[in-house]
């Protein structure tokens, strides 16, 4: 019983993070999606960082790129921290409807391109 | 597929690992496995589907088809020795959804068919290669044939897991 308790504690710790790899085909470039708020959950890891935003009712999984790349724009793992402000610009998962895929970050005043 | 409740709890486990871990939190290990999986792929589908050519007849005037498969095959080799590791590296880095992924399960299948056939291919024919294009077996060009389907498809699939 607590292997099965400490499994899906596991899973609901990781369902967010990991449950958002499908590539990045499957995105709606006709509607952008805008989300500013404080970071509720950040995962600054491969094979892509992730932040949890609330926006329009609900909490999305914001897919960003991954950490070497945030790094070279610029985007420490500080930055999008727990708790930090953040600015989201993306397109919405075709799949599932709390995901987005970030185009755009704006962190402090300072806009850093996924892309 | 997709979702958390189809996971098997062995990749959980090892996703949530401190193996799992490292990998993601790492800035180098993942792009690296990655990278060396791509050479590894470039190694073994290049050399093994040359290798299939000259099988099939082309490149006869330039090399016999036994030095071929001396030159070619330690090639494929070291091309599976990269691919093995870094592949289980990127694995681990997101095993639950990767062990439910259906590619990912059709991959590994076509991969075991590939390897099953090359192996059978040496014990039926590497004595017969040196009168190869003389007499080519039948059973031997369907299996080079296979061979070249196969490992064509590999990388495809490993490719779409990203997309599909």
């Amino acid at each position: 019983m607590r292997k099965i308790l400490s499994v899906t504690a596991a899973l609901a710790l990781v369902a967010g993070g990991a449950a958002a790899h499908h590539g990045w085909g499957s995105y709606d470039a006709s509607k952008v999606v805008t989300l500013e708020g404080p970071v509720i959950e950040s995962r600054y890891e491969f094979p892509h960082g992730e932040i949890v935003l609330e926006g329009e009712g609900k909490k999305w999984q914001v897919v960003l790129a991954p950490p070497s790349r945030l790094q070279a724009r610029g985007v420490v793992r500080e930055d999008i921290e727990v708790g930090k402000r953040v600015k989201a610009e993306g397109y919405p998962s075709t799949v599932r409807d709390n995901e987005m895929r970030a185009e755009r970050l704006t962190i402090a005043g300072r806009v850093f391109e996924m892309r | 597929m997709e979702s958390a409740a189809h996971w098997p709890i062995w990749a959980v486990a090892l996703q949530e690992s401190v193996f799992g871990l490292g990998i993601r939190h790492s800035t180098w290990i993942y792009p690296t496995a990655n990278i060396l999986h791509v050479i590894g792929i470039a190694l073994l589908v290049g050399s093994i589907i040359a290798l299939d050519l000259r099988l099939l007849g082309f490149g006869r005037k330039n090399i016999p088809a036994a030095a071929a498969s001396r030159f070619l095959t330690p090639i494929a080799v070291v091309g599976i020795l990269l691919i093995v590791p870094s592949g289980l590296t990127l694995f681990t880095a997101d095993a639950g959804p990767l062990a439910a992924n259906r590619v990912l399960q059709v991959k590994l299948v076509l991969v075991a068919l590939g390897l099953l056939n090359a192996i059978l291919f040496r014990l039926l024919w590497e004595r017969r290669l040196p009168r190869w294009d003389r007499e080519r077996p039948g059973l031997g060009i369907v299996q080079v044939l296979a061979s070249m389907a196969i490992w064509l498809c590999v990388p495809v699939l490993g490719r779409l897991i990203a997309y599909l």
